[in-house]
């Protein structure tokens, strides 16, 4: 063990780095998530007809935090574990840096344990959640123990593959009502805040950035595709929105856990019907990219903090992975869960990157 | 013949060697020429008697007066080696090659000419396995010789590098490695070469021996090179920068780097027009995933998802599974095996007897098994659809390779229906994002995308669009196509 | 190793979840609800498909009752060969006297279960619904998409509003909106849609009749077919409309006159008695027929706020147009509310010959 590592900037192979703009999807891919059933919910008990503006508030907020990050990171070189090391020096930056490698692992146990909840309620109501998530965590270690070309790659793919979804929402648009869209803005601005707040979970993921950023061949240049992939995920986010908001009535919205899913019980062709099969295994796609970035940045940490090979840390990881998510077992507890993590995620991009992003302007920057 | 006399290229096994170095082989026939004090070692079976007759003992007895290093010297014939001092290797060597020794018993000096019997090799056959209706008919054959012939009346240029290694430790096959000098990429050059010449096996039959021994990853099912039977088709990778290799004893030319994509383009494609040729590969494409997910999705859909059947199918599907024991996986899976059996049996009888077992397999066992109430019908449709898609695609070893991920599918779909299907198809992909071809990835224009690319991949646009040669092979010379310029009859005028 | 193997290859196939294999099911394709002899209890009908060979299936109805829909689905599974499905259910019908006292308790169950569809369709019967789903209509039912079938081609094709499963919750559900479902009735050999029960809440008030339909798809969504039967002293015929565009606004605030207004464009199909090439003429049939539909719609209009229920979501347009909604305020004066509706009605052409 070699607890200097995060001293020095990262090392990464030229083979091993990806052309920036690849980090479109990336961001995308680990943005969407298994949120994106159910969050239009969550945020319209504050706020109701006007979710739509508080999606894009989020989506903007985001883009501040994502320019925030690449200065930070530009400006100093390297990750985010050298940066601690650079600003807190070596013994705090310890902590820090595992806290930040829990709370990676931990938005991989909030989507895989939401995600079976929602297969549970839909698909297979009597599936045990350890066999839903030891198939995800082998999978999860296949990919992790590949590297970070692959894992960009299944980033790719998972987008190209499930992008089509996005146009299910013409149905329910077809069938929805406009007026439930009207008035605009006829809340009060604490309600905007509040639901903000809730909104944040939905949008995190695109802070594995911190740890990949030294993977991209030109960081610099990713910047620009960082932002697109984060107002695409606002695009499609926008677009959940207003059809959930216009084909429930708000009453009806409270009354279900998974609008989307709803959605997609009218969405037919002539060759398939009841469509929410169809999306929700869709779905693990979208999900096996979330948990697969979560798990590489929680053993990437872990690499950087504490010289473990990630080869080697991706086991115990994933095998956390795998046993997690049991210990959850009723809806509430997973409700629980994902407000913890919303409220940790809304903290460490709204206060602890803005105050690394301060400092970072009277630090110095790294040597060239 | 050529005659090589090759370098060390091939580390030996140090026992065989000592083994040969002690004596001379037994099979080689020493005798005396009659003509002054020479004496001839050759081996009946390999040498062309009548040329050793009628061009080299009447060249002896001709110039008798000469010693054996002047007769080295003057002897007219183009192969021909002179050793000072042999030792019993360096004889046994040349002689099973194919030469005849000759020696003055009054000198240790020793000559060596290369007379090799002009061997009964099969003359050049239209290809069997690529054939296509338009363009050339020619195919290699075993004769390594014929088929660097094949290629280099194809290819007059001096741009082109034929390099010799040997491989087999008893075998001791000869491998050309082909490519072109000023395109493509020294790196693949270079890996190909290193992983040829570290194979050390004791006998090298075919190409096929040698792609698996150097495929990238050798867990894989799938293919890392293409084999092919067709010179054009070697030429056409050539220009592109691609390397490939020739093997003595194999019809088949092999080249890589390869992407998944070139498995499913026919080599017919260049030659019919690009309209018809995108719709083909799109065609096939879309075999390739009906092969592999129709019965799956066939089977989670009965066996997990009956909501998803749309109203008029329901009855269709309800009663064809009526009465019948198993559960759809097994079915399936069942159904599956027996084409498998089917294609097996077509495959190792000859063929008039393969198409009649086909035939019988097909309409008797079929209808027999739908009416016995083994199977239903509607999933014997799909099978020997997905089966009939699955020999679409032009590579054998691909189609081999999809037929085999087709049983897994299966398995899976059986646990959670369409939920671990979808995971399935990650796996698949993940394991296709990690692979590589002579260290090149495997899936290369769709990941990493590239998207200049794709005009010659899901689909063949226009040559005259084609200008580039892949980025993905990161050749030397990027250019195909200095110029085009369209011009119409008016102008000739 | 082997053993490790072998363990995780037991616990993969008791991974398997459960299988609804296509062939060992019952599958329901109708259910109905009435009330039970017993207090408090209803009683639930299926009605599914029997399999005999490739070309003919039957279907087949049972009955039971209990207090709970779950109750009756488990007593009904007990009746049956296979388990009962109902991934494929069309249709939901509940008879008018259960329906008076409420449905939202049986439907409530069916909401929640995952695998009911929302693009099923919901009906009143007049009858009760086991005399409905009892007979084969002389094979007309012979698949089981009969009832279903037969209200979507008159949503689609014809006077009915589109109503389905989803269209009640969400009504039921609405702050200021009440549910309407079609009403129908068994007639010799077939059934017959007679028109739309109205409900307040889940509780069903009354009826609309068979004429006025239309008049209430009008007020009640934008579409692009139906037809309009027109009669005068003089003469009688038949609109056929080709668009219809609906427009609620509030013209006093708050909550004290909105105008309902009604862009129609149709041709007329069947007249009697007059020349409809002559443009004066037409005008004069654009005139009846608008007087028509305006006092028909006028009667829908009052009939409901007489009712105090708001079938046509106009409380929904008053909210969306309206900053600081009170909704208390709203409801008290609802039923004074002036409602106006006006008709814009365009004759483009009539007929195919002149």
């Amino acid at each position: 063990m070699n607890l200097n590592k995060s001293k020095f900037p990262p090392q990464v192979h030229e083979k091993a780095k990806i052309a920036p703009q690849l980090v479109f999807f990336l961001v995308i891919g680990a943005q969407i998530g298994v949120g994106i059933l159910g969050f239009v919910r969550y945020i319209a008990i504050f706020v109701n007809q006007d979710s739509w503006l508080v999606v894009l508030a989020g989506g903007i907020g985001v883009h501040l935090i994502i320019w925030m990050m690449f200065s930070i990171l530009n400006k100093h070189g390297g990750d985010i574990f050298n940066i601690h090391h650079q600003f807190f020096g070596k013994w705090l930056s310890i902590p820090l840096s595992s806290l930040l490698s829990i709370y990676y692992l931990g938005t991989a146990i909030v989507i895989l344990r939401t995600f079976i909840e929602a297969v549970q309620n839909w698909m297979f109501p009597g599936i045990p959640t350890w066999t839903l998530s030891l198939f995800f965590a082998v999978l999860t270690l296949y990919i992790v123990t590949k590297g970070f070309r692959v894992i960009t790659g299944i980033a790719f793919f998972s987008f190209v593959l499930t992008v089509w979804i996005v146009f299910t929402h013409y149905f329910p648009i077809k069938h929805g009502y406009f007026i439930n869209l009207m008035p605009f803005i006829d809340h009060k601005l604490g309600e905007f805040y509040q639901a903000f707040k809730v909104m944040v979970l939905s949008f995190i993921g695109f802070e594995y950035l911190l740890a990949y950023y030294p993977h991209i061949q030109d960081p610099k240049k990713a910047q620009k595709w960082a932002h697109y992939g984060s107002a695409s995920t606002t695009i499609i986010y926008l677009i959940t929105t207003i059809s959930t908001l216009m084909y429930f009535s708000p009453k009806q919205l409270q009354s279900l856990t998974w609008p989307t899913l709803q959605e997609w019980k009218i969405v037919t062709f002539p060759f398939v019907e009841r469509f929410e099969y169809i999306g929700i295994s869709f779905f693990c796609i979208v999900i096996l990219i979330n948990l697969v970035l979560a798990i590489w940045a929680s053993c990437r940490a872990l690499n950087r903090i504490f010289d473990i090979n990630i080869r080697l840390s991706v086991i115990p990881v994933s095998l956390i992975l795998f046993l997690a998510p049991a210990f959850f077992t009723t809806r509430f507890q997973v409700d629980e869960l994902n407000n913890y993590t919303g409220k940790i995620g809304f903290y460490f991009l709204y206060a602890y990157i803005p105050l690394l992003f301060i400092i970072s302007i009277f630090k110095k920057g790294a040597k060239k | 013949m050529r005659f090589f006399k090759t370098e060390k290229s091939v580390k030996s096994n140090p026992a065989v060697e000592q083994k040969e170095n002690k004596h001379l082989d037994t099979n080689i026939l020493w005798q005396e020429t009659g003509i002054s004090d020479w004496e001839s070692g050759y081996i009946e079976s390999l040498i062309s008697q009548e040329r050793f007759n009628k061009e080299v003992l009447r060249f002896l007895q001709d110039h008798q007066q000469l010693s054996s290093k002047e007769m080295f010297e003057q002897l007219p014939f183009g192969n021909k080696y002179w050793e000072d001092e042999p030792d019993n290797k360096t004889i046994n060597e040349m002689i099973l090659q194919g030469c005849v020794a000759l020696k003055k018993r009054s000198s240790s000096g020793m000559l060596f000419i290369h007379i090799m019997k002009e061997e009964m090799a099969r003359s050049i056959n239209v290809p069997e396995i690529e054939f296509s209706v338009i363009g050339p008919k020619e195919a290699f054959n075993e004769e390594l010789e014929t088929n660097l012939l094949l290629i280099q009346k194809r290819l007059p240029t001096s741009a082109l590098q034929i390099e010799f290694i040997e491989i087999g430790l008893r075998t001791k096959t000869k491998v050309a490695v082909l490519y072109l000098k000023d395109i493509a990429n020294e790196e693949n050059v270079e890996t190909l070469k290193k992983r040829l010449a570290g194979i050390e096996y004791d006998h090298i039959l075919d190409s096929s021996y040698l792609i698996q021994m150097i495929e990238d990853n050798k867990m894989s099912i799938f293919p890392q090179f293409i084999d092919t039977e067709r010179p054009d088709r070697i030429v056409a990778s050539l220009i592109e920068g691609k390397v490939a290799f020739l093997t003595q004893g194999s019809p088949h030319g092999v080249y890589g780097p390869v992407s998944i994509l070139e498995f499913f383009a026919a080599f017919d494609d260049y030659f019919l027009s690009w309209h018809i040729a995108s719709l083909f590969r799109l065609m096939r494409m879309f075999a390739v995933f009906f092969s592999i997910f129709a019965t799956p999705i066939y089977v989670s859909v009965i066996t997990f998802h009956p909501e998803l059947i749309p109203d008029d199918l329901l009855s269709t599907l309800t009663t064809s599974r009526t009465d019948i024991p198993f559960p759809p996986v097994l079915e399936a899976l069942f159904l599956e095996l027996t084409i498998e059996l089917l294609r097996e049996a077509g495959a190792r009888l000859p063929t008039k007897v393969g198409q009649t077992i086909g035939i019988v397999g097909g309409i008797v066992i079929g209808t027999a098994s739908v009416e016995a109430g083994l199977t239903s019908n509607v999933l014997l449709i799909i099978v020997s659809l997905s089966a009939l898609a699955s020999f679409t695609t032009p590579v054998y070893r691909m189609s081999n390779a999809i037929r085999l991920v087709r049983f897994p599918m299966i398995i899976l779909s059986g646990f959670w229906g369409l939920l671990s299907l979808a995971l399935g198809l990650m796996m698949i992909i993940s394991h296709l994002l990690g692979l590589t071809s002579l260290g090149r990835p495997y899936l290369a224009p769709i990941y990493p995308p590239i998207l200049s690319d794709w005009k010659d991949s899901f689909i063949r646009l226009p040559f005259y669009v084609q200008k580039k040669r892949p980025k993905q092979l990161m050749v030397k010379e990027k250019q195909k196509m200095s110029w085009w310029k369209k011009r119409d009859i008016d102008e000739f005028e | 190793m082997k053993k490790l193997l072998l363990l995780f290859m037991c616990l993969l196939l008791s991974a398997c979840a459960e299988k609804e294999i296509l062939d060992d099911i019952t599958i329901v394709r109708t259910l109905g609800f009435d009330k039970a002899s017993k207090k408090n209890e209803i009683k639930g009908t299926i009605n599914y498909p029997i399999f005999i060979n490739e070309q003919t299936f039957k279907m087949k109805y049972l009955t039971a009752s209990g207090e709970t829909s779950k109750e009756i689905r488990n007593e009904l599974n007990e009746m049956t060969a296979k388990p009962i499905f109902i991934g494929k259910l069309n249709t939901i019908l509940f008879s008018e006297k259960l329906a008076k006292e409420g449905i939202m308790e049986t439907l409530d169950t069916l909401q929640r279960d995952p695998g009911v569809g929302r693009a099923i369709y919901l009906g009143i019967t007049k009858q009760s619904a086991k005399h409905i789903l009892s007979d084969d209509y002389n094979y007309t039912n012979s698949d089981g998409n009969y009832f279903s079938n037969l209200i979507k081609q008159n949503e689609n094709f014809s006077n009915l509003p589109l109503l389905n499963f989803h269209t009640f919750l969400y009504a039921y559900f609405a702050d200021s909106m009440d549910p309407v479902l079609p009403y129908l009735s068994k007639q010799k050999d077939a059934v017959k849609i007679i028109g739309l029960a109205i409900f307040k809440k889940d509780k069903m008030v009354g009826t609309i009749d068979e004429q006025q339909i239309l008049i209430f798809k009008t007020l009640f969504q934008d579409f692009k077919e139906g037809s309009f039967q027109f009669s005068n002293k003089a003469y009688k015929g038949n609109l056929e409309i080709l668009k219809s565009h609906l427009d609620i606004k509030i013209i006093e605030k708050p909550y004290k006159r909105v105008r309902i207004t009604v862009d129609v464009k149709g041709r007329l199909t069947e007249y009697t008695k007059v020349n409809a090439g002559d443009p004066k003429v037409v005008k004069s049939i654009e005139k009846t027929i608008k007087k028509e539909l305006e006092h028909n719609a006028q009667k829908l209009t009052r009939k409901f706020q007489k009712l105090n229920i708001d079938p046509l979501g106009i409380g929904e347009h008053v909210r969306s147009q309206t900053r600081g909604f009170n909704l208390k305020q709203y409801k008290d004066q609802y039923q004074d509310m002036d409602i106006e509706v006006v008709y814009h009605l365009k004759i483009t052409e009539s007929g195919v010959s002149q």
